[in-house]
């Protein structure tokens, strides 16, 4: 046993301080202004489209307004590929542009954070960026995030994540980088925006923010300045998720999905996350499926995985989450708030298991019909051992990986992730 | 044109009102003519509305000369008053005299035995300094009181107050000019007044009504073909005409400012002067700053001359980092977008599924969240995660699932 490997695993901490952001009902509207503020004058709108709301439409007439130049474009792809980066850099290039405006979820932004990042390496492959702030360039250009989803936290985190479709076609790779220089420069969160988001992806995109919430909350890498965000965060995400889920015309959901998903990804920007992530990332790569809805079958797995390193903070997690604790021991408590986690789900009628999500389990699914041929052969979601198998490797090589309270090995995560797949959670709850 | 040599004549026909102005180098088309006609008979005001730079100042110019006129120009601005329109006394004036006449004035007082039948006296007098001889008329009243016929032009009227457009409607109606100490100027020669807006505001319906009304528009490609032949440019008639149709394509690209004609013109000249023989994108873009004045639409225009020199020109795409590695090594229908492999040459060769395995290995990130704070630049070192016996893996997760636990 070497000394280097009895000192603590993440000796020294990094807290990643915000963005600016613009929160509140018509703080779109501000983003002319904002927009001249920061110097723009031909800007790059990247944006999944939100066809069939006019809000990409709104925004880019009130920048045109006032006097900006808009180029967009639409064909940001859910879990964004790298093709998708890579086309927008050289629209951005061809037009000259200056600067970046993504509106949308986590895809949008996500593709525009690695866009910026390849610009300002003069379009260089945003698969090289992988990994820990590997951007050597720190000036890259303006961005402005508009979010329409509550859940995704990517207008204010240091994360993006990309499937890589091209370095080996019948093998993609969906990565995290962390990269202080992809935060955006102004981060909009406006609950009017909310409004339009379907029913399916509310829950979903609700049970990103309590994954991103939870895991910094027990990860290796968390410190006392990121856990205060945390704890609020599961909390009122379990005060608002039903709220905005079934009463999504109601204001006060919508809001407070707004401020759980902000402080959420403000609490994993500085205290890491865990293999909730890491097992939705993989599920993704070789399914295409919503990151929400991986991470809402994952989590209640993950939490019972991560437990018995946590007691306590699951216990606090179970306060967070308005559960009565007095006269309860810490496990019990732990126990508690996987119930309640569980409960949610299936409050906010999400599939319980990987192989339960067919075609029609969320609106846009694109299981078997995906972007490229690879996808179109993987129509329904296999389960089997192979597939076990080959998502928890990539489980192993996934950046959140580390973060993970328990150590992870082959052996240790394969039985969680076959248990995402096909087993039932009414065997986590006692 | 021998009966404008007194400035009192009149037009007898449309085709006249082209040839007068044909001659002062205007080139008026049918509608443009019929309305100048018009005015030379209804006596009434014309305001011609338009874009900046098609040739509203021009034609009150033109008309002046045609018909032989003098031209007063009211040049109207923001927060214009009446005085700088109509007339003011000229103070100035009337101090000078009073100085050199204080002794005149101190006779006429001299025998005044109080100052109250003094100031009666000089009151009997205040008509001497109120006269016509110490107004200072503006264009307004000096149509009014000229004693030959002259043209009026009322320019960029919209960037005047609604106060100023107040007092044009009563000149405008009446033809007449009260000054209170003076009495009313009438004239027996109504002037031509030629109003002219570029729509910065909507002018009142007042205003409106009282006027002959023209919309005036950027000119077809023949007609503004014709103004860059007449202006003499020295640009070659084949030339000339491809420019004008450039222009006009510049016109169409929605910039904050569109060239006008007389920038064409212009453009023609710079041309010319150039000794330019084929207009190609290169010399165009390095002459466009005489058409385009906004920095912004100078880098638009810049962006569409080659499309507009040549519409079946393929631009030089700028480069970006992998133009050239399009959809190879994998195959991809025609309208998928395009691969993102490396530049150079010798990427291709390199096996993605080597790559790709490599990022299954645990620990590949290292001990360290964010940038090392020991490794510098060279990255976290790789750690290798302890190995765990397959049976201890099995009861890290299930092997209590639905059993209560020991608390």
């Amino acid at each position: 046993m070497q000394v280097e490997e009895m000192l603590p695993q993440f000796p020294i901490k990094e807290f990643h301080p915000f963005p600016r952001a613009l929160m509140g009902p018509g703080a779109h509207e501000l983003i002319g202004p904002e927009a001249l503020k920061l110097g723009f004058k031909k800007t790059l709108v990247m944006t999944s489209g939100l066809r069939g709301s006019d809000i990409v439409h709104k925004i880019v007439e009130s920048m045109k307004y006032h006097g900006l130049e808009v180029v967009v474009y639409d064909k940001v792809e859910s879990n964004p590929k790298d093709y998708n980066v890579m086309d927008a850099v050289g629209l951005y290039q061809q037009n000259n542009c200056d600067s970046f405006v993504s509106i949308g979820g986590g895809s949008s932004h996500d593709a525009c954070k690695g866009a910026r990042v390849s610009v300002a390496h003069d379009g260089r492959n945003v698969n090289e960026f992988e990994g820990f702030n590997k951007s050597e360039n720190p000036k890259n250009p303006p961005h402005i995030a508009v979010s329409t989803t509550a859940g995704t936290g990517s207008e204010t985190s240091w994360a993006y994540v990309i499937t890589d479709t091209t370095t080996d076609p019948d093998n993609p790779h969906k990565y995290v980088a962390f990269d202080d220089a992809s935060v955006t420069t102004l981060a909009i969160d406006d609950p009017v925006l909310y409004y339009s988001c379907p029913v399916d992806y509310t829950a979903q995109c609700g049970f990103d923010v309590l994954a991103h919430a939870s895991e910094p909350y027990v990860s290796r890498i968390n410190f006392d300045p990121s856990l205060g965000n945390a704890l609020h965060a599961i909390k009122l995400t379990n005060q608002n998720l039903r709220e905005a889920v079934w009463n999504p015309q109601g204001y006060e959901g919508r809001f407070g999905m707004m401020n759980a998903q902000y402080i959420a990804a403000q609490a994993f920007n500085s205290g890491g996350l865990g293999i909730i992530h890491s097992i939705s990332h993989a599920v993704s790569a070789f399914y295409d499926t919503h990151h929400g809805l991986n991470n809402a079958v994952a989590l209640p797995r993950v939490w019972a995985f991560n437990m018995p390193t946590h007691y306590k903070r699951f216990a606090d997690i179970a306060q967070a989450m308005d559960i009565d604790t007095h006269g309860m021991t810490n496990v019990q408590a732990a126990e508690a708030a996987l119930a309640a986690s569980i409960r949610l789900l299936r409050d906010v009628g999400i599939p319980e298991r990987f192989v339960d999500v067919k075609q029609d389990s969320y609106s846009k699914n694109r299981l078997g019909q995906g972007p490229t041929k690879f996808y179109e052969n993987e129509s329904i979601i296999k389960g089997d051992a192979a597939d076990v198998d080959r998502i928890t490797n990539h489980v192993l090589g996934d950046a959140c990986t580390p973060g993970n309270p328990k150590e992870c090995t082959f052996e240790t995560v394969r039985p969680v992730v076959d248990h995402c797949m096909n087993g039932d959670l009414d065997d986590l709850l006692t | 044109m021998s009966q404008f040599e007194s400035g009192s004549g009149q037009f007898d026909s449309v085709d006249e009102v082209v040839d007068a102005l044909g001659e002062q180098g205007y080139i008026a088309d049918a509608r443009l003519a019929t309305t100048v006609f018009l005015v030379n008979r209804l006596d009434k005001p014309l305001l011609i509305e338009g874009p900046a730079g098609v040739g509203k100042t021009e034609l009150a110019k033109a008309l002046a000369k045609a018909t032989g006129r003098r031209l007063l120009r009211l040049q109207c601005y923001e927060g214009q008053d009446e005085t700088k329109a109509l007339y003011e006394w000229d103070y100035g004036k009337q101090l000078l005299y009073t100085q050199i006449l204080r002794e005149k004035i101190g006779q006429v007082v001299a025998d005044s035995p109080t100052l109250e039948d003094a100031v009666d006296r000089i009151g009997a007098q205040e008509s001497v300094f109120f006269s016509e001889r110490f107004l200072a008329s503006r264009p307004l009243l000096e149509a009014i009181r000229s004693d030959e016929p002259v043209v009026l032009l009322i320019d960029e009227v919209d960037r005047a107050d609604e106060a100023l457009e107040a007092v044009l409607l009563e000149t405008l109606a009446e033809y007449q000019v009260s000054v209170p100490e003076v009495g009313t100027f009438t004239t027996d020669n109504p002037p031509y007044v030629v109003l002219t807006s570029n729509n910065t505001r909507d002018l009142s319906a007042a205003l409106k009504r009282r006027c002959l009304h023209l919309f005036l528009d950027y000119p077809t490609a023949e007609r503004e073909l014709e103004i860059v032949r007449s202006k003499k440019t020295g640009l070659p008639d084949a030339l000339a005409e491809q420019l004008v149709g450039i222009v006009r394509g510049l016109r169409e690209l929605e910039l904050r400012k569109s060239p006008s004609i007389s920038e064409t013109i212009d453009w023609a000249r710079t041309l010319a002067v150039l000794g330019v023989e084929e207009l190609n994108a290169t010399v165009l873009s390095d002459t466009v700053s005489v058409v385009v004045k906004y920095d912004k639409d100078v880098r638009k225009a810049i962006g569409a001359l080659p499309k507009l020199v040549d519409p079946n020109a393929t631009v030089p795409e700028k480069g970006h980092g992998h133009g050239h590695g399009h959809g190879h090594g994998h195959d991809e229908e025609p309208e998928k977008p395009r691969s993102t492999s490396r530049d150079d040459d010798s990427e291709d060769e390199v096996d993605g599924r080597a790559i790709r395995a490599a990022k299954d290995t645990p620990g590949r990130f290292g001990n360290t969240y964010g940038s090392n704070p020991l490794g510098g630049d060279t990255g976290a070192k790789a750690v290798t995660p302890p190995k765990v016996p397959a049976d201890r893996g099995k009861s890290s997760f299930g092997a209590g699932l639905g059993r209560r636990r020991a608390l």
